[in-house]
């Protein structure tokens, strides 16, 4: 804890000292200065990371001011209490500093999701074990309000905004008191306390077994005090499931990350078509996709960029065709990896798909099954519309989207004369990652793709 | 209101980096009070990670062998040396804001938590003197790496639950060359579920943690 000493009427001048960091701990080591004498530090701000025999902790600024003097070099074990070093509040300083930037450790710089969270906005609340549990509160409104650890927990165990109630502390702070008699006053908004366990709500077991579900009481404790917005009678407002909040942050992440460029090709089908009629007088089923994902997995074979991840600011050039095939279930969206997919003759393709779109639909696909993939393709169908701009796999660099595929009638070339003809065409669009992919090569690979399946020679 | 316990949020499987970023997410609010105390609780893919004074000569493949494999090697801004994290592993950050710290009480909590909750797998375990981490006899069974910025802990736990041991032996296994790892597969001969063992260490966690700001 700083040892505070009164400089002059304004400034003063605060030691940072080793802290305990337990009862059994009577020393440190310096580790590494993370500011230099003369800087002007924000209060909490980390100064100096140090580290004890069992945890290494970064010691934060007691108070905004200047660092006058560092006294203790890295790499020196120091018992507690000893100074590391010397700080001078600036008159201004006793404001509350602004949210000064944290010094991230150098390891983490130029990592993807870094930089994410540095320029973008903040990362989103990912998924929780009980979706029916309610979220914790909304922070409290504390914009220039100086507050005590108790009140802060109250405020947030009761879902408090402090700036509502009326404080009678010194400066107007609002104390223990004035939130106690705030809550016997009943002009809380009646949220459920934050930590709330499913069984610390009595009354929703009742209306659970009305066949009501649990899930809108937690609605209720949520939105209730939250957003006051526009929530019209008969609005639903339908909290997101852990899968929905982890699509929702791959998508953001992702269009954060990778400049997409999107390119079309129209694909006459016709020779596909033809291959699966002829399956199917043989008693086999085949859907277009086996096709697209074959002609894929030879076009990555001879386009090795587009089969890749990216780590860090380094391209990993992938040895084995691993492509993951975007299956909608009752659950959201699965992504399920058919491995090694160059291997696969066409027919073992269709029916690694046919085994995960079933498994998929009774939730029996493995973890282990997710992952891995290199490159993605997603086919939405037969109600797929033309063509659509799908949304990169991170850390993949490319992904295939299947547009619906609509007989229309083409001009091709009979020895020599041009004759309309009606085919079955397909416009298949192609995204790829332009930090790692330029032009030439992104549309060398689709147009590949295209001659693979127009050739329609899948041995 | 009393009886503060700790939040339990499963992620399931979530990349090293993108973590580490949620942890960082997590902990920040945590500094504010804006939420509680918090265990993350999931899984990593294929990762090698050494702390900031880890000895590369400690990963005993080449960074390339690792590569073409797929697999990353980070560097981590935690102490200790290098590590493997990968399917069928469960990993813990715990998310605590210390008004009080006492890491040493912090860590032979989670160890606690840890051997409460082998046991009811029926893997007997103990912590070794000096050592951090939890021992089922002499093999490690879980790795503990704990930091603290703004006063809240990340970084956490490693449970081998049905982890591939032969990772381990790419390694020298946290520097201490020679020390073996094991898992509960390994110790009991059956693979109890991810599942089953994330809801034992959350439960355990819940009791030994509970309070401890």
């Amino acid at each position: 804890m700083p040892r505070i000493k009164r400089k002059e009427r304004e400034a003063m001048l605060i030691e940072v000292v080793m802290p305990q960091l337990g009862e059994s701990v009577v020393e440190g080591v310096v580790v590494k200065w993370l500011v230099e004498a003369g800087d002007l530090v924000a209060k909490d701000q980390p100064l100096v990371e140090i580290s004890t025999d069992k945890v290494d902790a970064e010691i934060p600024s007691p108070s905004a001011g200047r660092v006058t003097q560092i006294l203790v070099k890295p790499g020196e074990t120091v018992p507690i209490l000893e100074v590391l070093a010397k700080i001078e509040t600036e008159p201004s300083a006793s404001l509350p500093a602004p949210e000064a930037p944290p010094k991230w450790d150098e390891e983490t710089e130029g990592f993807p999701g870094h930089m994410a969270r540095t320029s973008g906005p903040p990362i989103p609340a990912p998924p929780r074990v009980e979706p029916s549990a309610p979220a914790p509160p909304p922070p409290p409104a504390t914009g220039r309000i100086r507050i005590t650890p108790v009140v802060a927990r109250m405020a947030s165990e009761h879902g408090l905004d402090l700036s509502k109630i009326p404080g009678t502390g010194i400066d107007g702070r609002v104390t223990r008191k004035d939130v106690e008699g705030y809550l016997a006053s009943g002009q809380a908004p009646s949220a459920a306390p934050a930590v709330a366990r499913p069984a610390a709500t009595p009354p929703s077991s009742a209306k659970a077994t009305e066949g009501k579900p649990v899930v809108a009481e937690a609605t209720q404790a949520k939105a209730g005090p939250a957003p006051k917005a526009a929530l019209a009678e008969g609005d639903q407002v339908v909290p997101w499931t852990p899968i929905r909040k982890k699509i929702a942050e791959h998508m953001v992440r992702s269009k954060q990350i990778s400049p997409h460029v999107h390119i079309f090709a129209e694909v006459d089908m016709h020779r596909v078509a033809g291959v699966r009629a002829k399956e199917k007088k043989e008693g086999v089923n085949l859907t277009y996709l086996p096709f697209v994902i074959h002609a894929a997995a030879k076009a990555l074979r001879e386009t090795p960029i587009m089969n890749a991840t990216v780590a860090g600011e380094s391209t990993v050039l992938k040895k084995d065709i691993h492509i993951a095939v975007a299956v909608d279930t009752s659950r959201g969206l699965l992504v399920p990896v058919l491995r090694h997919a160059d291997r696969m003759p066409l027919k073992e393709i269709s029916a690694a798909m046919d085994d995960f779109g079933a498994r998929a639909k009774s939730g029996k696909i493995s973890p282990d099954e997710l992952s891995g993939g290199t490159f993605s393709i997603t086919n939405p169908g037969i109600k797929g519309n033309l063509f659509g701009t799908p949304i990169i796999n991170q850390p993949q660099v490319g992904i295939l989207r299947l547009g619906q595929i609509v007989k229309r009638p083409v001009v091709i070339d009979v020895d020599g004369e041009e004759t309309v003809v009606i085919r079955p065409m397909m416009y298949l669009c192609c995204a790829y990652d332009h930090r790692v992919i330029d032009g030439v090569v992104g549309n060398g690979f689709l147009y590949r793709v295209r001659e693979i399946l127009e050739a329609g020679d899948f041995s | 209101m009393k009886g503060r316990s700790v939040e339990i949020v499963w992620l399931g499987e979530v990349a090293y980096r993108e973590a580490l970023d949620l942890q960082f997410s997590y902990l920040e609010r945590r500094a504010t009070r804006r939420i509680p105390d918090t265990m993350l609780l999931l899984t990593h893919p294929h990762v090698y990670t050494l702390g900031r004074g880890g000895d590369e000569a400690n990963l005993l493949v080449s960074k390339g062998t690792l590569a073409s494999e797929g697999i990353s090697v980070e560097r981590v801004g935690r102490g200790g040396d290098v590590t493997y994290h990968g399917p069928g592993q469960l990993v813990g950050y715990p998310i605590v804001l210390m008004e009080k710290p006492d890491v040493h009480k912090f860590v032979r909590s989670i160890e606690a938590a840890l051997i409460d909750a082998l046991g009811a797998f029926r893997v007997e375990s103990r912590r070794i003197e000096g050592l951090t981490g939890v021992w089922a006899g002499e093999r490690k069974i879980a790795s503990i790496g704990v930091g603290i910025r703004k006063w809240v802990t990340y970084h956490g736990f490693a449970l081998n639950v049905t982890t591939d041991l032969s990772r381990f032996r790419r390694i020298h296994l946290c520097g201490l060359k020679g020390r073996e790892a094991t898992s509960i597969a390994e110790e009991t001969g059956c693979a109890p579920a991810m599942e089953a063992v994330r809801d034992a260490v959350a439960a355990a966690c819940n009791r030994r943690l509970e309070g401890f700001a």
